[in-house]
């Protein structure tokens, strides 16, 4: 069943994956629109990417993990920027344009609710959400109301997330299948 | 938990949860492993026996060793991960161990390094990198625990961010072992039940 699932998607979706990512089969890549994943970017299996009413755009060396949705229900594009990390169940739902900066962490569950989007460096912490609002970068969210500014976390964000990549893109491929670009480059 | 020793006081037990044999892989040694569960590296993963996985589940043994020990039962959309730590400017996995009768309730994120025997995890709980859970300890449901929390042996933690909320008997581990064999037990397929009795009480017991 899983097989027949994958083809099915795969004819589907206009996935353009850069030949440096790492991205399971067994993510559940969506939608009928098209689908970008950049250099080094690493994706989970059981995530969720579903492009329904526009493309999403994914930057490099992001790291997705498994149960992580990220939805776009508007014509304008969903764009993710680089050196991000999105853990266990985090959501990112709503309308497009550019909705993750760069160097960011969201923890287990954390949702960026329609109309909110994060700038640079980042942490919004486990299970909390943000609706309809920007966060200022290096901003740490901790919970309801509960927030403090972190100066100097996008380097350190950029540099943890980069050696972890170094880590799973060893691991991963081992017992995986991964997905492959299926548009042309032209 | 006071309701638990009446009804087990009276012999009363928690009515049976059928599931679709087809839903299921039951092994040899007596575990349920649920087909709409994504396990990871399954050569990394052991379940020593008479464990139940249920659907959505992921177990993540690519990364490194998962050993899961006997009784255990482990609720729907869970995430079983081992954790990792920046070691000497690397990033090491630990291998993830979980002893015998502990359950782990619907949708809670687990990335312990290690979970002792008797435990009991609520649901939607989100125990982070590295924590250790002793023997007969429990997590209320909705609890975050930060990383590297420590939970002592008796204790009971909850909250946001979790934190010791007091003690247990040392009866716990009795009724801990006493609670996952029942969940283990109630656990049937429905497919006896439709050859013992008549179709539409399987059915109407099913949902």
């Amino acid at each position: 069943m899983a097989a027949k699932l994958a083809t099915s998607t795969q004819s589907l979706v206009q996935c353009e994956v850069h030949k440096d990512a790492v991205v399971c089969q067994d993510a559940k890549v969506q939608g009928s629109h098209g689908i970008k994943v950049g250099e080094g970017t690493v994706v989970h299996p059981a995530s969720i990417i579903h492009a329904e009413a526009g493309p999403i755009v994914i930057g490099c060396f992001n790291i997705i993990e498994e149960q992580v949705e990220i939805v776009n229900s508007s014509e304008v594009p969903l764009v993710i920027g680089d050196h991000n990390m999105l853990e266990v169940g985090s959501k990112v739902l709503g309308e497009g344009g550019r909705r993750v900066g760069d160097a960011n962490v969201l923890e287990c569950r954390s949702v960026l609710k329609p109309g909110s989007s994060v700038s640079n460096g980042c942490t919004l912490g486990a299970c909390t959400w943000l609706e309809g609002e920007t966060l200022s970068d290096e901003t740490v969210v901790v919970g309801p109301g509960l927030r403090h500014v972190e100066s100097g976390a996008k380097e350190t964000h950029v540099q943890a997330v980069t050696k972890f990549i170094e880590v799973l893109k060893e691991t991963l491929p081992r017992s995986h299948h991964l997905r492959k670009s299926n548009v042309k480059s032209t | 938990m006071s309701e638990d020793d009446w009804s087990m006081a009276l012999e009363l037990e928690a009515p049976p949860i059928y599931y679709n044999k087809a839903d299921y892989i039951q092994t040899a040694s007596g575990n349920k492993v649920s087909r709409n569960s994504v396990l990871c590296g399954s050569q990394n993963i052991t379940l020593v026996g008479n464990s139940v996985i249920m659907p959505g589940t992921v177990l993540r043994g690519d990364l490194q060793l998962l050993k899961i020990g006997r009784h255990v039962i482990v609720g729907e959309n869970c995430v079983l991960r081992p954790s990792y730590k920046k070691y000497k400017g690397n990033i090491a996995f630990f291998p993830m161990t979980i002893g015998d009768y502990v359950t782990v309730g619907a949708k809670s994120v687990v990335c312990a390094a290690h979970i002792g025997s008797c435990v009991n995890i609520g649901e939607n709980c989100i125990i982070s990198k590295r924590c250790i859970l002793k023997d007969n300890s429990m997590v209320l449901p909705d609890t975050i625990l930060p990383p590297d929390t420590i939970v002592p042996p008796l204790t009971v933690f909850g909250g946001n961010p979790g934190v010791y909320l007091g003690d247990l008997p040392e009866s716990q581990q009795l009724v801990q072992k006493q609670h996952a064999i029942t969940e283990y037990k109630r656990f049937l397929p429905n497919l006896k039940s439709a050859a013992a009795s008549p179709k539409g009480k399987a059915k109407a017991a099913s949902p």
